[in-house]
């Protein structure tokens, strides 16, 4: 009963603040609604990325009345759940049902909400997907594309009986509905699913408008984010089947990825729900099998204070209650981003948080949480780093006075959770980490115990004036790790103008999302859960409101406590545009090689960009990377722009430029062609690498001096690329602890920051039992590989050579995987992390949870080196002055076997290449007799002796790939020849085989002999007439002839 | 035993349970067999239960040691067993006396459930203890 008193007590303090009258969205409509059904059979559809047929059945519920169509769309899909039921109240999950089995038909179960948005002039469409629910464990992804997939298809269905109508509808329906106008629903796992259909129909070009998507109690595999449509989750708090409310991450992800996104995210928290009791097929009593409360599923006896039904005073809703609350909250989003119905904004918007009555819940029973769309908000602080406890994303100072802990957590994979020791990941469902290594939600974590304790973010001048808002808004929960069980919490909210007035308003008069998280259960509940506090900016009475100084947070009301925050947002109803604010990092900030990579980190979405890089050189890209070609110390400048005007940052002596001096290059210089020899000296330390472009470009080869024949004047470029000295981090050995071999899985590593790149060259490690071992680097426990290297590691100590090229990143994981492990560790709690050399590179701890500064895992005394520097690249030039006149003969075609005359003229000396088939390679004239096409080259040299070369080409008309003979052995009768011939053999009496061929090749008669022959006659009268050539070949010969038909 | 499931094509094992009890129920739940399917390279790890399991959104994942499978089915439907699908490599690579979990969800911490660190709490999530793996245990049929 305690919590109940609390909720009453809650609606009279509430019943103070001003409230606009919002409509109920959960009262019926005006429409008379009708219903049918189709069925196509249990195995109609073959989605694409399923291996079962599936069922294509539904329903409908419609307006009787269809004359004001067409009507916008529902559609709905239920989760997994059993298929097939008996008579008896036995189930199974087989699909198609057989024997004495019947379908469950769980597409029935959302009736009266069908019927209710029906009632305002909705079609609502509820489809079955049984079969995906029977083998959908056994396909990567659960079925989730296969959901969206059947989903088109009912679609697909819809449109054509829109357009032309068909069976089973006939012509009820055509142009009653509205393609363009969707909403859709999926419950439980078709939760994820109607997030994949929305992606799949966008990949299809979106044939279908989809406008507003509801998840319900659902799945979140696989974490796909939909972002430029309004969604809105909902989070039952007594979710036995998906007990980490997992769905939540649908609006947590897709708050800051997309820049362009305008639309609204909405989370609805309802703290009496359960995951069944939405669908009246799966709720006790209303259907004859396969139903459950399935808070049993977590809870067996239904003993939780909060959720177990056999808890006196808990705080279960009743089925109809929940169904209720779905109906209002349901409708509400429907209405408004389907229907257009802006007037239950305020609902979905926390302006009024006071439940439609409709609903039958009270305030303190069911929470939202609403995310503004880019357009209509501005973000104060997005709790989404490290940096954000002192900056934040206005580039203001964030600071607070005397907290006991203020820290933000989740932001990174070596502090996924923000609750400690004892805490199950299903009790903070913002960071639970379902298998997809993507982390959860970033917040801040506060903690105070005195009243002087606070948290302040200030306010830059451009955006003082916030009459322009209608609200400061953020998400907090209570952290029940660190605050007195069953205390509700309660600070204030105090805005401060630029001469120093203040105003103050209490959250509990907006919110009571500072509720102590009910229930005990083990290690599922209490849980946190972010709720919006949305405070109207009017309410901050008695400041200049056109000059705001700071928002700050202070704790002067509940002597001590804890929250968790995230996304403290200014927001407006309308569309809010601000000048950008610019500002940039660069990857490194000094550099030996002269390369840089810049990040623009610009707010309010610049549309240009303009690049001053200090040294003369410019940039319009986003990020680009530039070069400085010369050492100094230079001043960097962004300057951005979008619509509603532009900002400077500039970084005052920012990059500071120390490479090697420049060789010294050292040209050639030739007459004609020829090879050229380019030098040039370096420093000595380092090597020099020739290249064909002054950046970028092809490394040519390495040394002092770089050859190459040329026919024309060339440019080379040459740096000296000088090695850094390799350095050690880390324990140098395994002797600083204690700890032994470790191989009972793959799942241990170190993590460690780079703040500059570097070459990880090699680690020390100690094995029990040599093989072959796979290293990985990934970008976080569970994040994506980015090395991966197999190494054969001998037992015993050794070092391991690995050579990795390491980018700047915080929270790069490196460990082992795959069956071999067996590697030294030290787990007595004597590292002293982090093992570090400033500026570059940071070993931070183990990913052992709660204690990971007590594992030092497998990988000793890390050598690494910087990258080389670079030297400035140096033109050097190989000068080909102009040779002298030359001729030499036209391009000849001749047959085979044929000799033609080549010649060159104007120098003194000659050499042709190649030399097949010349009579005199070093002379100016030659004959050429070749036996296939070929080029030939001629290098000619003068007095001066400079030397040019010239080409000339003889064509082979009729080559048939044989060793042409000059003199042939045998004559052929008459030639030219009408078709018959005569062959008179000669001396060739043993031959085996006669070929006759066209000129270009092609064989076209075979005759082959066993015996001796002196003469024959050959029939090749159905040949075309032209040339021909006649081979005549054994063993030892071949010989050819030409012939022509006529 | 690798080499012998490999040349037996279909062998079947049986699978003794030091444990094999409900954790939250008096109804068994239990391996019940252990075989190597057509194609050679996956194994059909089987728990068959007395009552039922729990067909919903979630997922059931089974934890051997440190590390866990997901794919599953029920054969031909039947809710009183679930048949695990394990890569014959991963199989391979699993450690004697490594504890068998079965658990309905899937926890990240469930996953790091390999005597490291803070054990103070168990396994996340309704789950069902199934015993041990151990090759000793294991018998040709």
């Amino acid at each position: 009963m305690k919590l109940r008193l609390i909720q009453f007590i809650g609606i009279l303090l509430l019943s103070g603040a001003s409230f606009a009258q919002t409509p109920d969205p959960g009262e019926p409509g005006v429409y008379a609604v009708s219903s049918d059904e189709y069925d196509f059979g249990d195995e109609a559809f073959g989605p694409p990325t399923f291996p079962d047929l599936v069922e294509v059945t539904g329903s409908v519920h419609y307006p009787t009345d269809l004359t004001d169509g067409p009507f916008p769309v529902i559609l709905i899909l239920h989760g997994r759940h059993s298929t097939c039921y008996n008579g008896g109240g036995g189930t199974s999950i087989a699909w198609p049902c057989t024997g004495s089995f019947s379908a469950i038909p769980s597409y029935r179960g959302y009736n009266y909400l069908a019927e209710q948005l029906a009632s305002h002039g909705y079609i609502v469409i509820s489809v079955s997907a049984n079969s995906i629910s029977s083998t959908d464990n056994s396909t990567p992804d659960y079925g989730m594309r296969a959901r969206g997939e059947l989903l088109q298809h009912h679609l697909d269905l819809w449109n054509d009986w829109n357009d032309v109508g068909g069976d089973p509808f006939g012509d009820l329906f055509v142009g009653k509905l509205d393609m363009d106008n969707i909403g859709t629903m999926g419950h439980s796992r078709g939760g994820e699913g109607v997030i994949e259909h929305a992606l799949y129909n966008r990949e299809l070009g979106s044939p279908y408008g989809i406008n507003a998507v509801l998840t319900l109690a659902p799945v979140d595999f696989n974490r796909p984010i939909l972002n430029n449509i309004p969604i809105m989750n909902i989070a039952p708090y007594c979710d036995g089947d998906v007990s980490d409310l997992q769905g939540v991450h649908f609006y947590d992800d897709a708050r800051y990825i997309d820049d362009s996104d305008t639309t609204p995210k909405h989370n609805l928290m309802m703290l009496g729900a359960n995951h069944n009791f939405f669908n009246t097929v799966w709720t006790p009593g209303e259907f004859p099998a396969g139903t459950a409360d399935d808070w049993r599923f977590v809870d067996g006896t239904q003993s939780d204070e909060h959720c177990g039904t056999s808890s006196p005073d808990n705080g279960r809703f009743d089925a109809e209650t929940q169904r209720n609350s779905l109906l209002a909250y349901g409708s509400a989003f429907f209405r408004v981003y389907i229907g257009g119905e802006t007037e239950f904004d305020p609902i979905l918007k926390v302006e009024d948080v006071t439940p439609p009555v409709s609903s039958t819940l009270d305030g303190s029973e069911i929470f939202m949480s609403y995310h503004p769309g880019n357009d209509k908000r501005v973000d104060v602080n997005r709790t989404d780093s490290e940096d954000t406890e002192d900056t934040n994303t206005l580039g203001e100072a964030a600071s607070e006075n005397g907290l006991v802990i203020y820290d933000i957590c989740g932001d990174d994979f070596g502090e996924q959770y923000c609750i400690g020791a004892g805490a199950g990941s299903a009790q903070e469902p913002h960071n639970k980490n379902g298998g997809v290594a993507v982390l959860g939600l970033s917040q801040l974590e506060i903690e105070w115990n005195s009243a002087d304790d606070w948290y302040r973010n200030d306010i830059p001048s451009f955006m003082e004036d916030f009459t322009n808002f209608d609200a400061v808004q953020f998400r907090a929960s209570v952290n029940f790790d660190t605050s007195t069980p069953d205390v509700d919490l309660n600070f204030t909210v105090e805005l401060t103008d630029n001469t120093g007035a203040s105003s103050v308003v209490a959250v509990e008069d907006y919110s009571e999302a500072l509720y102590f998280p009910p229930g005990d259960f083990g290690t599922t509940l209490p849980r946190t859960m972010h709720n919006t506090v949305s405070i109207p900016v009017e309410d901050f009475a008695g400041i200049d409101l056109t000059n705001v100084s700071y928002i700050r947070f202070l704790f002067n009301d509940s002597g001590n406590g804890g929250i968790l925050v995230s996304d403290l947002i200014v927001s407006s109803d309308e569309p809010v545009v601000f000048p950008p604010i610019a500002a940039f990092e660069a990857n490194v900030t000094e550099t030996c090689t002269g390369e840089v990579v810049f990040t623009d980190n610009s707010a309010f979405t610049p549309t240009e960009w303009s690049w001053i890089f200090g040294d003369g050189g410019t940039s319009d890209e986003p990020n680009p990377t530039y070069f400085y070609a010369s050492n100094g110390t230079y001043t960097v400048a962004l300057t951005v722009t979008n619509e509603a005007g532009d900002d400077i940052s500039v970084e005052t002596a920012y990059i500071v430029v120390d490479r090697p001096e420049a060789p010294v290059g050292t040209g050639d210089e030739i007459c004609g062609e020829g090879d050229v020899v380019v030098s040039a000296v370096g420093s000595g330390a380092g090597v020099l690498n020739w290249y064909d472009a002054e950046e970028g470009g092809t490394l040519l080869d390495a040394g002092t001096d770089y050859t190459e024949y040329v026919t024309e004047t060339k440019d080379y470029w040459v740096e000296e690329s000088v090695p850094n000295d390799v350095l050690s981090v880390g324990p140098p050995d395994n002797t600083f602890g204690s700890g032994s071999f470790f191989g009972a899985n793959d799942l241990r590593g170190l993590f460690f920051n780079a703040y500059s790149p570097f070459i990880l060259e090699s680690v020390r490690v100690y094995a029990d039992g040599g093989g072959d071992r796979n290293i990985q680097i990934l970008d976080g426990d569970g994040g994506a590989v980015i090395h991966s290297v197999v190494v054969d590691i001998p037992n015993g100590e050794s070092v391991v050579d690995l050579n990795l090229p390491i980018d700047v990143y915080s929270g790069y994981y490196m460990k082992i995987t795959g069956g071999l492990v067996d590697l030294f560790r030290i787990n007595d709690g004597s590292p002293e992390y982090p093992y570090e050399i400033p500026g570059i590179v940071a070993l931070t701890g183990s990913n052992v949870a709660d204690t990971p500064l007590d594992f030092y895992y497998f990988f000793f005394d890390w050598k690494i080196r910087e990258p080389d520097c670079l030297s400035p690249r140096v033109i050097v030039t190989a000068t080909v002055e102009a040779g002298f006149p030359v001729t030499i003969s036209d391009n000849v075609t001749i047959a085979s076997g044929e000799t033609t005359t080549l010649e060159a003229t104007g120098g003194i000396t000659y050499s042709w290449s190649p030399t097949t088939g010349l009579s005199d390679p070093d002379a100016a004239i030659t004959d050429a007799n070749p036996t296939e096409t070929t080029t030939y080259t001629c290098s000619i040299t003068n007095d001066d002796d400079c030397m040019v070369s010239a080409e000339v080409t003889v064509t082979i008309d009729g080559q048939i790939g044989v060793d042409e003979r000059a003199q042939t052995n045998f004559e052929i009768h008459p030639n030219p020849s009408k078709g018959i011939v005569q062959i008179q053999l000669g001396e060739l009496t043993d031959l085996d085989k006669i070929e006759v061929y066209t000129t270009d090749g092609k064989l076209v008669f075979s005759q082959e002999y066993q015996n001796q022959i002196e003469n024959l006659t050959l029939d090749l009268s159905g040949l075309a007439t032209g040339v021909y050539y006649v081979k005549l070949s054994n063993d030892e010969f071949e010989y050819q002839e030409k012939l022509v038909l006529q | 035993m690798n080499k012998k499931l490999k040349n037996a094509g279909l062998l079947f094992l049986f699978f003794f349970l030091t444990s094999a009890v409900f954790a939250q129920s008096a109804n068994a739940v239990a391996v019940s067999l252990i075989t190597l399917d057509d194609d050679q390279e996956t194994v059909r790890v089987s728990i068959k239960t007395s009552e039922s399991f729990i067909v919903g959104a979630n997922r059931y994942v089974l934890h051997i040691g440190g590390r866990h499978f997901l794919m599953n089915e029920h054969p031909e439907g039947s809710l009183s067993e679930i048949v695990f699908f394990v890569p014959l490599s991963d199989y391979e690579t699993l450690k004697d006396q490594s504890r068998i979990i079965l658990v309905y969800g899937f926890y990240h911490d469930n996953t790091l459930k390999d005597g490291e660190g803070d054990q103070s709490s168990d396994f996340l999530g309704k789950h069902w203890s199934l015993g041990k793996f151990t090759k000793q245990t294991l018998t040709s049929k």
